[in-house]
């Protein structure tokens, strides 16, 4: 399977929210990075095919997904950023309702829906309403729809927003269990959900790519750039318009700081192990331009 | 699709509004009934002579009814105090009879107009035959004396009794089915837009195509259940307080329809009422589902489609004189083809009325009821359009 996103640009009235954007995506998790407004929905939502876009095509195996139509969303799985429910509905009948949607066979529907509530940890509160559930067991309900159909491609719009970190731990699992015969492609702010398990992470900023690589060779580059040392507060004060600074760690009078920058700063300091996290700071902070 | 249609039309029945509009449409329609039946019995009229009268329109009766007149009017002038002022003192007994009698003038009146309208008919067909220029002309005679040709004579009938029947459908019940259809419909799409589960189902794979499908038969399934149920409420209802004398007879027996050239029985007719009023109801509810496709808030299809079903309301106003010649000829087709006119049935039957198609008279039903298809048939086709190209953007 071969997902081919090809100059995309998609504007809003006025506003540019992806440029001329041109990726490939096979097999694996994908991870899209990127600040607050960078359009990683505005992209997601493209590759759904609920927005088209303002020039570019997308292609699955050299097809054009607008022209495969349903039969790209019949292998097609979603997780919106914000999407809702009906509010009378049992988390079950819900379920139901997306799989007739999704065209599932009546008679194996209900074990499917079973089973995907099982997979999300929800299936003790299936004849609930869904409006009585709490934040976190929507966004997993979510999740569930989303696997319903076993989609080749699933696209999670910030899967773990509002998941406690036992809840994100099985997520990440589950993706990487499901991630080896299908595309999926998910967004966050949050690194550490795709440190492990992405197979390339997609840097995006300003609504164009800015990057993509394996999360070990950013790492590798990340290498030398990542520094920790002690500063007096003077010292700090001097620094922290012109460094990015990751962390912060005060100990009596001194300020232990952790640093990305290619040279050595100017306090004593010694290279650290560089994580992505690192990576994202030196990316996407906007304050500190060199 | 089975399964779709079901999930939609339990999320349509499903609405606390719609429960509430039930209701009260229900207790609207069981204040109505009842007032009218009290109005029914209050009128009173001497049954038994009405007896002696009723049914065929024979000569006899139409002397008897020219003498007893006679001698009503001269009971009244005996009683007249003049005191400079001309008034007929008539007694409720004679009040009674002559309501009974002047039924019988009317009646005989009615169909010796419809013999001489027989007759005129007759003579502009011959006249009209041949001519190559008046085609629609001559159809359109030819048509009508087909018709009327073929109505029976007019019998003198208690008509209170169906006062009830035939006047819940162009008297309030073309509102109240609108209503639930309003009710039931204007969220139909504007829901998925409203609770942002239009991204689940738009990128799913029935999400397109077999969910509007689902969404308009559900739809259609919703106002033939309102319509039916209301027909055969209503139906039992009158049964109930006004029993089914007559139901049989034409409905040309009915003063509201004396002039109508349709062969049809009062009973036939009341069919016929639900049937149109439920086609009517249904291209709007259609045309309601098209604005719900397009509409962020369901507050825009239910306002939207209050204002357009009460639309010939709005621009009835006062008309101007110089106005009057073309205003109102041309107000009178677009109130009769009309989704609330049409819904309102009455227009289209009460007289002999067609449309020239070309060349070709089509009866005012026929062609009222093509419009609604027509029309029903565009929105479902808008439906399908705009449903399918939302994009999807908050
Ligand atoms: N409906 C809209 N109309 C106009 N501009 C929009 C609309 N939706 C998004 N945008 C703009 O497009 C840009 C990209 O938005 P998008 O939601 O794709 O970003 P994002 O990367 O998903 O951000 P976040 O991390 O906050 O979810 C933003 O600048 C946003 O303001
Ligand atoms: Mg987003």
């Amino acid at each position: 399977m071969r997902l081919i996103i090809e100059n995309i640009t998609m504007k809003y009235k006025d506003k540019v929210a992806v440029e001329d954007f041109n990726t490939e995506l096979n097999e694996g998790v994908y991870g899209f990075l990127g600040p607050n407004g960078a359009g990683k929905t505005t992209l997601m939502r493209v590759l759904a095919d609920l927005l088209r876009p303002t020039r570019g095509r997308v292609l699955l195996d050299d097809r054009d997904i607008s022209t495969m139509g349903d039969k790209y969303r019949n292998i097609l799985g979603y997780l919106p950023q914000s999407f809702g429910f009906y509010k009378s509905f049992t988390a079950h009948k819900f379920l139901m309702y997306i799989a007739a949607l999704k065209g599932l066979d009546k008679s194996i529907s209900p074990d499917k829906v079973e089973e995907v509530l099982d997979i999300v940890n929800l299936k003790e509160h299936s004849k609930r309403k869904i409006g009585k559930f709490s934040g976190g067991m929507k966004q997993r309900l979510g999740i569930a729809q989303a696997l319903l159909n076993d989609p080749k491609i699933l696209i999670l719009d910030e899967p773990t927003a509002g998941l406690d970190p036992k809840e994100r731990i099985r997520f990440r699992n589950l993706i990487s269990e499901i991630s080896k015969d299908r595309i999926v492609i998910l967004s966050t702010h949050i690194v550490s959900d795709i440190e492990y398990i992405a197979k390339e992470v997609i840097l995006i900023k300003d609504g164009k790519l800015l990057g993509v690589d394996s999360p070990e060779n950013i790492l590798e580059n990340m290498k030398g750039k990542v520094w920790k040392g002690i500063a007096s507060e003077e010292e700090f004060n001097s620094m922290k318009d012109d460094y990015k600074i990751s962390n912060i760690v005060r100990k009596g009078k001194e300020i232990e700081l952790r640093i990305i920058s290619k040279d050595k700063p100017p306090i004593e300091s010694i290279e650290e192990e560089s994580r992505l996290e690192d990576m994202y700071l030196y990316y996407f902070d906007q304050e500190v331009e060199e | 699709m089975i399964r779709l249609m079901k999930f939609e039309l339990y999320k349509i029945f499903s609405k606390k509004a719609l429960i509430i509009g039930l209701v009260a449409v229900i207790l609207l329609y069981g204040f109505l009934s009842l007032k009218q039946y009290k109005s029914f019995n209050d009128y009173s009229y001497n049954r038994n002579e009405f007896k002696k009268i009723e049914g065929e329109l024979t000569k006899e009766k139409i002397k008897l009814a020219e003498e007893g007149m006679k001698e009503i009017q001269k009971r009244a002038i005996e009683h007249t105090e003049s005191d400079g002022y001309t008034w007929y003192e008539y007694n409720q007994e004679d009040l009674d009879m002559e309501g009974i009698y002047e039924q019988v003038a009317r009646t005989e009146g009615f169909q010796q107009r419809k013999e001489s309208r027989i007759k005129e008919l007759k003579e502009s067909i011959g006249k009209l035959e041949g001519k190559s220029n008046n085609k629609y002309e001559y159809r359109k005679a030819k048509l009508e004396y087909n018709m009327l040709q073929k109505l029976p004579k007019p019998g003198i009938y208690s008509n209170g009794l169906w006062d009830n029947l035939l006047g819940y459908i162009e008297g309030i019940g073309f509102i109240f089915s609108a209503i639930l259809v309003l009710l039931g419909l204007s969220n139909v799409f504007t829901e998925e837009y409203s609770t942002k589960v239009d991204r689940l189902i738009l990128s799913s794979k029935n999400g397109k195509n077999a969910i509007i499908t689902s969404k308009i038969f559900a739809s259609i399934i919703y106002t033939l259940i309102i319509s039916a149920t209301i027909a055969i409420i209503h139906l039992l209802v009158n049964f109930a307080l006004y029993g089914t004398e007559g139901l049989h007879l034409n409905i040309q027996n009915y003063w509201s329809y004396i002039d109508s050239p349709y062969n049809i029985s009062i009973i036939e007719f009341y069919g016929t009422q639900i049937l149109v009023n439920f086609i009517a109801v249904l291209s709007f509810g259609l045309l309601i589902l098209a604005i719900s496709s397009i509409s962020k808030s369901v507050i825009i299809p239910f306002f939207m489609g209050v204002m357009l079903y009460l639309l010939p309301v709005f621009i009835d106003f006062e008309t101007p004189d110089e106005m009057v010649y073309w205003y109102t000829p041309i107000m009178k087709i677009f109130k009769s083809f009309y989704y609330s006119g049409i819904a309102q049935v009455r227009n289209l039957f009460d007289q002999f009325k067609t449309l020239n198609i070309f060349g070709y008279p089509i009866l005012y039903p026929y062609a009222a009821v093509a419009i609604m298809i027509i029309l029903g048939i565009l929105s479902i086709v808008f439906i399908y359009f705009s449903f399918r190209r939302h994009q999807v953007k908050s």
